[in-house]
């Protein structure tokens, strides 16, 4: 089986969506994005981003919920599939086993 | 849609910009999210501020190639750089081997040019008479008519049946008669000019017809008292100018026409010719208006949606109704009466557009074409181009063992059979493309010579014009594939273990699939030899053959539109000279189509059983000598004697007819009870030809009658000189004097009777033309094929020459096995060609007998041809020094 490698930009985007869960989509995701990390992200490397997950199968969308403020059109709603939440939990298995292996003096040289 | 002043909007540029470029999967939620954005600046920091990121992140979002389809597989004959791969190697092989490559390419564009001459000449006879807009309405009624037996089928309809049909058909929308009005002499000011080309036309010829006018009225052009209408061309010829509106010409010295019209010249494609029309209701013919004269051809305009069986079916009411009181009236007869002797009336229409190729008529307006010989011409052009097929299957084939390395090492790097299939293909259909560049300036070059030899004036622009590019184009594609199909199957069927070695079975199986290949295409050569050698043949025997009179020195003067007085002072004014033997006044010369048949019977009896249709010629007293006919029994007019004025002198065939063994005596009438309608026989001549050798020799009766009509066309002259050029002018000199104003013009008795054969000379010269290409492609494909086996066997010929053997033998041993072939090919064909041939000389009333000559000359013609192709490479391979072939490995 092919293993989906993702991104550093990949896996904060995933987990911005997983954490805005039923309602994310482009506009709160950069806000999110912005507002968790503190860097300032452009929306259209977000969009790109999201384009690519959905192509590598990580993410599935929806659309729905035209409002008035967006001129009446509609929002691409973006939600994990199995193997984007399969993905994401792999990263996070890596760096855990990685952060494991790291000897105690070299944490604590590290300033913790 | 972004005007409310309320709410402000982002930059309208910008919104533009992503609206074109953004894809349209993703535009509707970028565009909402980018509003929400906007706004959200807008709060934050400032309208400015909010404009600027808008457009900044626009252009960001702005990656046209950033977003790429995944490719799809895609097969290899789709795929552009295989196929420029295909195309570079093709090059290569094309290259690697010119000579060959130069043969096959030569060998198919010489086919093609062929094929592309033939298809121009085809495209043309099938295009005649479409130019007319109604063209698929218009039908002609065709007339089969019988009297004592006799069919005969003509073009021509009773005059009145076209305005019948008109009134009591509802479904004929309109009707014309178009009419030869015969040679005419015209002028304006300057000198009589002799027409040819004049047709009486109804004023209804503009309904049906489609003649664009230039100027006039057409409702009124042939409707005027002496009124005339004439094509562009015409006028410019008498008025210098095409407003030749209301001027006057003058026909035959005495009639004086008004232009009312003037139209486009008659295109070249069409079943009629004219160059001037004449109201054809002020003939004789038009204003006695009998059922009983066929003069005239009826055209017919259906309504749309007319289905022409039907109109047919209703003729037999016309039968009824008009024909049969005819024939009570004029014929004492009725037509339930000549229907039991089994004669009668037939009345069918004919396509318009197919008078020209299927129709050959008595009385057609102008020489028709055939369709026999498009067929026959389309199927030369194929046999031809697959002559040319099979050298490159020929070549492509032999020269495999050549290629079984490349073959092996390809499929052992995983090409697939499709593909090397592939390959192979592009490469034969790069050759017919190549071979129809060159086709195509072969036909450039060759066209001139083929329209002279075909008598057309085809253009090198009907090529590249209209419908026949794509065919053309099409055409070369399927040359291509099936070239290419049997070398790409069987060369993509090595097995690449054998084939990597270098070894494949180059066996038998393609020897002999090559020597059957030769075999055809030396068959179809002497196919093309035989029949020129026929037509050859059945040419000589016509010109040769005793006619039953005396067809040389003989002068014919045509002498229409003089008066009888002027035509006996000529007569006697140029029998003053020395060198003119004889003279004789009439236009019925051996050459006449049937002008005037008319039933004659024997004495005491009225029977259609026993009637002879008898061309009756209207001659005088000096005819039989001047023409050099034999009197077999009886004796000629004698000049002055009154009681010949109901002599008849008859012909052999006539007796024979008549059933009379001693004719000189007998009495014969034509029905009519009166004076005229009977005729002592004084006389039988000799059968001569007076026809083309394609028919029999019909019935013939020579009376002497008063000088006018046909019999006034022409004074003929022998002569008994060598010095043909001052008889000439002295003839001339005595016609200025005796008919000043009228043009002198004359021809030789044996020109006009060559002239009845000139479309077998054409045929002739065009079958030696293509005999010619086939047996020169044939050894093109031999040339190559010889050369090859040379090379194969370059050391076997060395070690042989180094053990002994003699140059003329290992000639023989090269030359052996084609040599052969091309005898087997011989042996196939004689029997063919001797059935074409009797077929063809079938159609000849009078023919040669097809003898063996015939096929020794074909037969040694082709064995040396093959012999010299072949002995070109043999000899240079069996002269080279065995040094030279052994010294390698």
């Amino acid at each position: 089986m092919r293993r989906a490698f993702l991104g550093e930009f990949e896996e904060v985007v995933l987990l911005a969506v997983a954490i805005l869960d039923d309602s994310a989509y482009g506009v709160p995701i950069t806000q999110e994005i912005e507002q968790r990390t503190g860097r300032a992200v452009g929306f259209n490397s977000v969009h790109t981003t999201l384009q690519r997950l959905e192509a590598k199968g990580c993410l599935s969308s929806s659309m729905g919920g035209a409002t008035a403020e967006r001129g009446g059109r509609r929002k691409r709603y973006f939600s994990l599939t199995a193997a984007g939440r399969k993905a994401l939990w792999e990263v996070r298995q890596t760096r855990i086993q990685l952060w494991e292996a790291v000897p105690g003096k070299t944490l604590q040289l590290m300033g913790n | 849609m972004n005007t409310s002043k309320g709410t402000p909007q982002p930059p309208r540029w910008a919104q533009r910009l992503l609206a074109m470029w953004e894809d349209s999967h993703t535009l509707e939620e970028v565009q909402g999210d980018m509003l929400e954005f906007y706004t959200h600046w807008r709060e934050t920091s400032g309208e400015r501020k909010a404009r600027y990121r808008y457009w900044l992140t626009v252009l960001k979002l702005l990656r046209p190639f950033a977003k790429r389809e995944t490719q799809p597989y895609r097969s290899p004959f789709c795929n552009l750089s295989m196929l420029r791969n295909y195309l570079t190697v093709a090059f290569r092989t094309l290259f690697r081997s010119k000579g060959y490559s130069a043969l096959t390419i030569f060998s198919l564009a010489l086919g093609m040019a062929v094929s592309i001459l033939i298809m121009l000449y085809v495209t043309d006879e099938f295009s005649f008479d479409r130019h007319h807009q109604k063209a698929a309405r218009i039908y002609r009624i065709n007339s089969d008519i019988s009297f004592s037996l006799n069919w005969n089928k003509t073009a021509t309809s009773p005059t009145p049946m076209g305005a019948t049909l008109k009134t009591e058909f509802p479904e004929v929308e309109q009707a014309v008669r178009l009419g030869p009005a015969g040679s005419m002499l015209v002028k304006s000011e300057g000198e009589n000019l002799r027409e040819e080309n004049v047709l009486y036309a109804d004023s209804t010829i503009f309904d049906v017809f489609t003649l664009p006018i230039l100027s006039g009225n057409l409702q009124k052009a042939l409707t005027a008292p002496q009124s005339v209408v004439i094509t562009e061309s015409t006028a410019l010829k008498y008025f210098g100018t095409r407003d030749a509106l209301n001027r006057n010409l003058v026909f035959n010295n005495s009639e004086i026409r008004r232009v009312t019209a003037v139209i486009k010249d008659i295109p070249a494609r069409s079943h009629f010719r004219a160059d001037l029309l004449l109201p054809l209701h002020e003939t004789q013919g038009a204003k006695v208006n009998r059922w009983g004269n066929h003069m005239f051809t009826t055209y017919l305009l259906l309504r749309p949606g007319t289905d022409p069986e039907a109109v047919e079916a209703k003729f037999e009411t016309i039968l009824q109704t008009y024909i049969d009181p005819a024939l009570r009236q004029f014929f004492n007869t009725t037509l339930a009466g000549t229907r039991k002797a089994g004669n009668g009336f037939i009345y069918t229409l004919l396509p318009l557009t197919d008078i020209h190729l299927y129709s050959e008529r008595q009385g057609e307006l102008s020489p028709t074409g055939s369709i026999q010989y498009v067929y026959l011409f389309t199927g030369i052009a194929g046999l031809i181009l697959l002559i040319a097929i099979f050298n490159f299957v020929n070549l492509a084939t032999a020269r495999s063992a050549k290629r079984v390395r490349e073959i092996g090492v390809r499929k052992v790097l995983g090409s697939t059979r499709a593909s090397l299939a592939g390959q192979f293909l592009s490469e034969s259909l790069l050759s017919a493309i190549l071979a129809l560049f060159a086709g195509l300036l072969l036909v450039w070059l060759l066209l001139p010579l083929f329209n002279e030899l075909a008598a057309r004036a085809l253009t090198f622009s009907q090529v590249t014009g209209g419908t026949f590019l794509p065919a053309l184009l099409s055409g070369t594609l399927l040359v291509g594939l099936s070239a290419g199909l049997y070398p790409a199957f069987y060369l993509s069927s090595f097995r690449p273990a054998a084939a990597v070695k270098g070894k494949a079975d180059t066996g038998s199986q393609q020897v002999n699939l090559r020597s059957t290949l030769v075999v055809f295409q030396f068959s179809l050569s002497i196919l093309l030899i035989v029949g020129t050698l026929l037509i050859n043949q059945q040419l000589y025997y016509i010109q040769t053959k005793k006619l039953g009179f005396d067809k040389e020195q003989v002068v014919v003067v045509k002498t229409d539109q003089a008066s009888p007085n002027q035509l006996q002072v000529f007569k006697e004014d140029a029998l003053r000279y020395p060198d003119v033997k004889s003279g004789t006044v009439t236009g019925f010369l051996p050459f006449a189509n049937p002008d005037r048949i008319d039933t004659w019977y024997p004495e005491g009896t009225t029977d259609d059983t026993h009637g002879v249709p008898l061309q009756e010629w209207k001659v005088d007293p000096d005819y039989v000598n001047t023409l050099g006919l034999k009197i077999l029994q009886g004796r000629n007019f004698i000049k002055g004697r009154a009681s010949d004025a109901k002599a008849v002198i008859i012909n052999e065939s006539a007796a024979k007819q008549l059933g009379y063994f001693n004719p000189v005596g007998k009495i014969i009438h034509n029905g009519d009870h009166s004076d005229v309608g009977t005729l002592e026989i004084i006389g039988v001549v000799k059968d001569f030809h007076f026809e083309s050798l394609r028919s029999e020799i019909g019935p013939v009766g020579l009376h002497q009658d008063t000088l006018l009509g046909k019999s006034s066309e022409a004074v003929t002259f022998r002569l008994g000189t060598t010095d043909v050029a001052t008889a000439l002018a002295t003839l001339e000199k005595t016609w200025k004097k005796t008919a000043p104003g009228l043009p002198f013009e004359y021809s030789f008795l044996d020109e006009m009777f060559e002239a009845l054969y000139r479309n077998e000379q054409r045929i002739e010269k065009l079958f030696t033309a293509f005999a010619l290409v086939a047996i020169l492609i044939a050894c093109l494909g031999l040339l190559g094929l010889s050369a090859f086996t040379a090379e194969q066997r370059t050391k076997e010929m060395g070690i042989r020459k180094v053990l002994g053997a003699s140059v003329p033998q290992l000639v023989g041993l090269l030359s052996r096995d084609f040599l052969r072939l091309v005898l087997l090919a011989n042996l196939m064909t004689w029997p063919l060609a001797w059935w074409a041939g009797k077929q063809w000389l079938e159609h000849y009333a009078f023919r040669t007998s097809i003898s063996w000559k015939v096929f020794l000359v074909a037969a040694v013609g082709s064995v040396v041809i093959a012999l010299l192709t072949v002995s070109f490479q043999s000899i240079k391979t069996a002269l080279s020094n065995p040094v030279k072939s052994l010294r390698s490995e």
